[in-house]
């Protein structure tokens, strides 16, 4: 090991890289990535009011200014970046939750883990929407029957598409708390276990709340239903009022 | 006398200790690698060395089998050299302080294995080097020499002292490192022991004055970066060093070194 004191040597060197590159990615999960995750579930949440306002927020956002270079600037690039590099960090560690049962060493592993999953359900949702957009077989004022179609979907009396989006999103949810409460930790922000233990209950809270915005959307896609409403009008009872869009949509297209 | 004794011994065979052991004959025979099991005699307040020792004394193997003796390695006996860490029914401990009445209250059999980080010298003996050069290499001391009087150094606070003691306490077990799953032949991670030296002379007033040299040396490829969180390390430490602390204060001072040291600077 050579001596590394160069205060002075370019900020890219070569025994600096792999520092450099572990920051990034721990940023990149953050910020682009983490913050890109929060505000589209919150756009997508709009759904649950109706298509109506959904159809606007899509609008808004096609509509904005340099939108392929934010689309790819802030979102596909650092997402492919964090994807790729958390994959490699994945394949670099040795599993040992069998033989070392700690908490956190599980949380280690479902880090991963739920990284992997979330790989495979990003990849799946992009194809889906973002690909057929670019392809030119959706155009984006079709997003919301395409995704009541797609998540009320069943084969043998089981909603797959759904189930595969809830836990798609579980994973994502999990990642990114988990992921906070790491970021706290590599960048020193906690620095005590009691610090430590501290985050891992706010994270866990933001982590929940940002599960059920997504896990509502779906629900709604699914069965025209949210899931507020459903616990509003006493468990699941459906019925009464509240015909929403989607429910009307589902009705008339002979499903 | 002696005689009716041991028959009697003989007749009503004490608790026995029953150990399936994990060996290797030498660092180039990775082909030896196999277990052999031993029944030992009880002794009171045993622990997993001296039950070793009874091995030494009669190195024959359950099916009866005459073997060489099985090596490992023990200095202190009482829990502060660190040369006698081994993985103890799947988990890493002091050998020494690993007590046959906790292990197997029952007889259960007991397993040891050399650890799994290290290259193996011999049956449970491990070649703990990469520990001593990783302390090299974050410069783990307080330079002093030169060539005039340098006068008395620093004073430090008690308040002080009392934080950095429980962090001089290591041992270079090598346990931290053991239960690290960042620790691995795919990595160069250096691991929680060399992280938290650091730690301990970057807070020492004169060793403060190479802070960043420590640092730089954990910035690099394998670093503190390299860390991933699962903290196996603070709950296996055998001399309970808040190594997930120290982890992440550096982790912080890299953190600033990275701001202001590599990018405004
Ligand atoms: C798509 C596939 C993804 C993979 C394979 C992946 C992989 C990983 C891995 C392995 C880590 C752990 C790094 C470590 O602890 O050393 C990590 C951290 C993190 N990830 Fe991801 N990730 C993915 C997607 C995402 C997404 C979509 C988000 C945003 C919601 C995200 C946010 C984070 C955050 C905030 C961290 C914490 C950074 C840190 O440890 O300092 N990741 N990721
Ligand atoms: S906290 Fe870091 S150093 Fe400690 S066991 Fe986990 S990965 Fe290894
Ligand atoms: S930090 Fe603890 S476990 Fe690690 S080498 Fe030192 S004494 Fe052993
Ligand atoms: S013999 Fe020294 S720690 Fe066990």
């Amino acid at each position: 090991m050579s001596d590394h004191t160069q205060t002075d040597s370019p900020l890219f060197e070569k025994h600096r890289r792999a520092f450099l590159m572990r920051k990034l990615h721990s940023l990149s999960g953050v910020v682009p990535v983490g913050a890109f995750m929060m505000f589209h579930l919150w756009t997508n949440a709009k759904a649950t009011s109706g298509r109506e306002p959904f159809d606007a927020a899509v609008r808004d956002i096609t509509h904005m200014p340099f939108v392929v270079v934010l689309e790819w600037g802030l979102i596909l690039l650092p997402l492919l970046f964090h994807a790729l590099y958390g994959v490699y960090i994945a394949m670099n560690g040795r599993q040992n939750f069998t033989r070392y049962t700690y908490s956190r060493n599980w949380m280690y592993f479902l880090q991963r883990f739920s990284g992997l999953v979330a790989f495979a359900f990003i990849a799946m949702h992009l194809y889906q929407y973002w690909g057929q957009k670019v392809a030119g077989k959706i155009e984006t004022s079709q997003f919301y029957p395409a995704l009541c179609e797609s998540l009320s979907a069943t084969k043998g009396g089981v909603p797959w598409m759904a189930i595969a989006y809830v836990i798609g999103i579980a994973a994502c949810a999990f990642h990114f708390a988990n992921g906070l409460w790491g970021f706290c930790f590599s960048w020193g922000i906690t620095v005590s276990r009691r610090s430590q233990r501290m985050a891992a209950s706010v994270f866990g809270l933001l982590g929940l709340a940002v599960f059920f915005l997504g896990l509502n959307t779906v629900v709604h896609f699914a069965t025209g239903e949210s899931v507020t409403n459903m616990m509003h009008r006493g468990l699941f009872g459906r019925g009464e009022a509240a015909k929403n869009a989607c429910e009307a949509y589902l009705t008339t297209s002979s499903h | 006398m002696a005689d009716t004794e041991k028959s009697a011994k003989e007749a009503t065979p004490s608790r026995l200790v029953h150990l399936k052991i994990r060996r290797q004959d030498a660092a180039d025979k990775p082909d030896s690698k196999r277990w052999e099991e031993f029944k030992v005699p009880y002794l009171p307040n045993m622990n997993v060395i001296s039950a070793l020792q009874q091995v030494q004394k009669f190195p024959k193997t359950t099916d009866g089998k005459e073997v060489a003796p099985v090596c490992w390695e023990a200095v202190c006996l009482e829990e502060v050299c660190g040369a006698c860490s081994m993985v103890i029914n799947g988990r890493v401990r002091q050998a020494c302080s690993a007590l046959v009445d906790q292990l197997a209250p029952n007889g259960e059999p007991i397993t040891i294995e050399p650890m799994s980080k290290f290259p193996v010298v011999r049956d449970l003996v491990v070649d703990r080097a990469r520990m001593f050069n990783d302390l090299k290499r974050v410069k783990a001391w307080i330079d002093l020499d030169g060539t005039h009087e340098l006068g008395p150094g620093p004073r430090e606070s008690q308040e002080q002292q009392q934080e950095r003691y429980p962090l001089s306490r290591c041992m270079t077990c090598g346990c931290c490192l053991e239960a690290c799953p960042q620790v691995n032949d795919s990595s160069n991670f250096i691991g929680p022991a060399a992280i938290n030296q650091v730690r301990l002379f970057n807070m020492h007033p004169s060793g403060a004055m190479h802070k960043n040299q420590r640092l730089d040396a954990l910035m690099a490829e394998g670093g503190v970066a390299d860390c991933g969180k699962a903290q196996n390390c603070v709950e296996v430490c055998p001399k309970e060093i808040p190594l997930v602390d120290s982890i992440s204060v550096v982790a912080r001072d890299t953190t600033k070194r990275l701001l202001f040291g590599w990018l405004l600077k």
